[in-house]
């Protein structure tokens, strides 16, 4: 399951490499069968490095939260379904190490992901030979990337508290995909600062958002989503009936 | 002094209008294997569950080596290994790589500890197999390795003989009699078999719609099975009446037969026979009759099968 998440995530950041690929070499992707439309494609401007960041930062906050809460379902989910959970609830460790170590496992596995995505990512550019590199834009690119990967984090605790209380992960899934959903939606009506799951994509692309800034007030949001997912997770594990 | 390892006082527990468990006390001594016994949906598992910490009883309190049993006193899990109802393992995991976990978990520094408990429970062929590949029979295995594998101090098993065959039946109970007689393991075993039980529990304790109906000395069951004198004759009116006529009490069973309860004659069944050959009507069946473990438990719930 982790090396499959992982080449999940080379994947998609290939596919970012991909898209620029197809706009600096315009005839190798017709003559390839791919006929783009480079009026659209221009939205991200021109095919340069500092382009193809935002690029992989819009890509980083759809998928991060798809992997982040992926990997949380399962984490959790997992011990439901396989019906585990037993064994954990037997050891002579607190219920509360017990969460607590497998929300560092989701945090370690989430940054692994993130910057396997990153460092795919600027392979592909390097090897296709995107132009306009810069030591300063890429430096502010991984800034504004690990920052939205941090909010991100933040997200996993509802999941895995949903997880827990349904026994299994496919209402976390099914409730990722609705966050996405509804994220997108926020946006279009700019509440997207006051939901959390639109929150770190809005970071990552804020520089060109003027019309939806963030607020101290939505980083409170999401730090008490995060809370609130881990005081329920942890009211699971201690506090009711394990059947 | 009080030597109980396991201490249950009114242990209760109800959802919603269902009675799982009802004030519930027994106690089980250490050394002890305690059989506790009951049908399906009787309360074995969730009294079990409750002994874990899993469940929080409703009402009573439940004591492991005097101390209070609670999701929140896991030092107590260190000296308790226990199997709940059928055993998980990670799938894509093989038995070794299983049972490598626990040893971990449990932050158990002997690495051999994993290859004396397969040893023990048989698994050596099975070793290197993943989990999901592993039979019924070989994943109860798998689930008993580590429920011992620390060596722990009081073992609470729940239906252990699931899925084993008779070989693997045998082995278990020999483990576990081992473990008790020779290095002071407390036991908790629950079962619906008697049976089996009765062969090595120490005591048994009988549970019914959440009750504890009856608690007994497993050497004392044979004497509590209830043991009959079946007759036949050809002509059954009259041996009836004649032994009647003799003051003793008779009934007619649903086969055609006579039955006769009284201890003392069916201790001696050949007073009867004289008794019926001087009335010129001699017996065609003389039969001792005695309850089967089976029979004396569906007596003991009060339910049908069971000989009154």
């Amino acid at each position: 399951m982790f090396w499959g998440t992982i080449l999940f995530f080379m994947f998609v950041s290939t596919m970012m490499g991909l898209m620029l690929f197809v706009q600096l070499h315009p005839e190798i992707a017709s003559k390839l069968g791919m006929i783009g439309d480079k009026a659209s494609m221009l939205r991200f401007g021109e095919p340069n490095w500092q382009n193809y960041f935002k690029l992989l930062m819009m890509g980083i906050s759809a998928i991060g939260l798809v992997g982040n809460g992926f990997v949380a379902s399962w984490v959790f989910g997992r011990e439901y379904t396989d019906h585990t959970v037993k064994d954990l609830l037997v050891l002579p460790v607190s219920r509360s190490s017990i969460v607590f170590s497998k929300m560092i496992v989701i945090v370690l596995w989430s940054l692994i992901l993130s910057f396997v995505y990153l460092m795919m990512g600027i392979l592909v550019g390097l090897f296709i030979d995107i132009p306009a590199w810069s030591a300063d834009i890429a430096w502010s690119a991984f800034h504004t990337y690990a920052v939205t990967s941090f909010l991100i984090l933040f997200l996993c605790t509802p999941l895995a508290f949903l997880a827990c209380y349904s026994r299994g992960f496919l209402l976390p899934l099914g409730f990722v995909i609705l966050t996405l959903i509804v994220a997108n939606f926020t946006g279009l009506v700019g509440l997207g600062p006051y939901f959390p799951w639109a929150i770190p994509g809005l970071y990552a692309t804020s520089s060109g958002t003027a019309a939806m800034p963030l607020h101290l007030v939505s980083y409170i949001i999401l730090l008490a989503t995060g809370l609130l997912g881990l005081l329920g997770t942890l009211a699971i594990w201690r506090l009711a009936d394990q059947k | 002094m009080n030597t109980d390892i396991i201490r249950t006082e009114s242990l209760s527990k109800q959802y919603d209008d269902v009675h799982a468990v009802s004030d519930l006390s027994l106690n089980v001594r250490k050394g002890e294997i305690y059989g506790f016994l009951g049908l399906n949906g009787a309360g074995k598992t969730t009294t079990i569950r409750m002994l874990l910490g899993m469940i929080r009883p409703t009402s009573g309190v439940a004591y492991i080596k005097g101390k209070k049993i609670s999701s929140n006193n896991t030092e107590l899990w260190k000296s308790v290994g226990s199997l709940v109802e059928i055993p998980f393992s990670y799938p894509e995991l093989t038995v070794r790589e299983n049972l490598e976990i626990v040893r971990r978990l449990r932050f158990m520094d002997d690495k051999k500890a994993i290859d004396k408990v397969i040893d023990k429970l048989k698994l050596g062929a099975y070793a290197n197999r993943k989990a999901k590949n592993l039979s019924l029979g070989n994943n109860q295995r798998l689930g008993l390795a580590k429920a011992l594998i620390h060596n722990p101090e009081i073992v609470l098993l729940d239906e252990p003989a699931n899925g084993l065959d008779p070989a693997g039946i045998y082995e278990i109970r020999e483990m576990l009699s081992d473990l008790a007689a020779n290095q002071g393991v407390t036991i908790f075993i629950s079962s619906h078999i008697l049976g089996e039980v009765s062969r090595f529990a120490t005591r048994i304790g009988i549970i019914h719609e959440g009750f504890l109906v009856k608690e007994i000395d497993a050497n004392q069951l044979e004497t509590l099975c209830s043991k009959r004198l079946l007759i036949n004759a050809n002509d059954l009116e009259k041996a009836y009446k004649v032994l009647s006529q003799q003051g003793y009490v008779l009934k007619k069973t649903p086969d055609h037969l006579l039955e006769m309860n009284d201890e003392f004659v069916v201790s001696q069944p050949d007073i009867v026979a004289t008794i019926m050959v001087h009335a010129s009507c001699p017996p065609t069946l003389l039969k001792v009759e005695e309850e089967d473990l089976e029979s004396y438990f569906l007596k003991t719930i009060g339910m049908k099968g069971g000989i009154h």
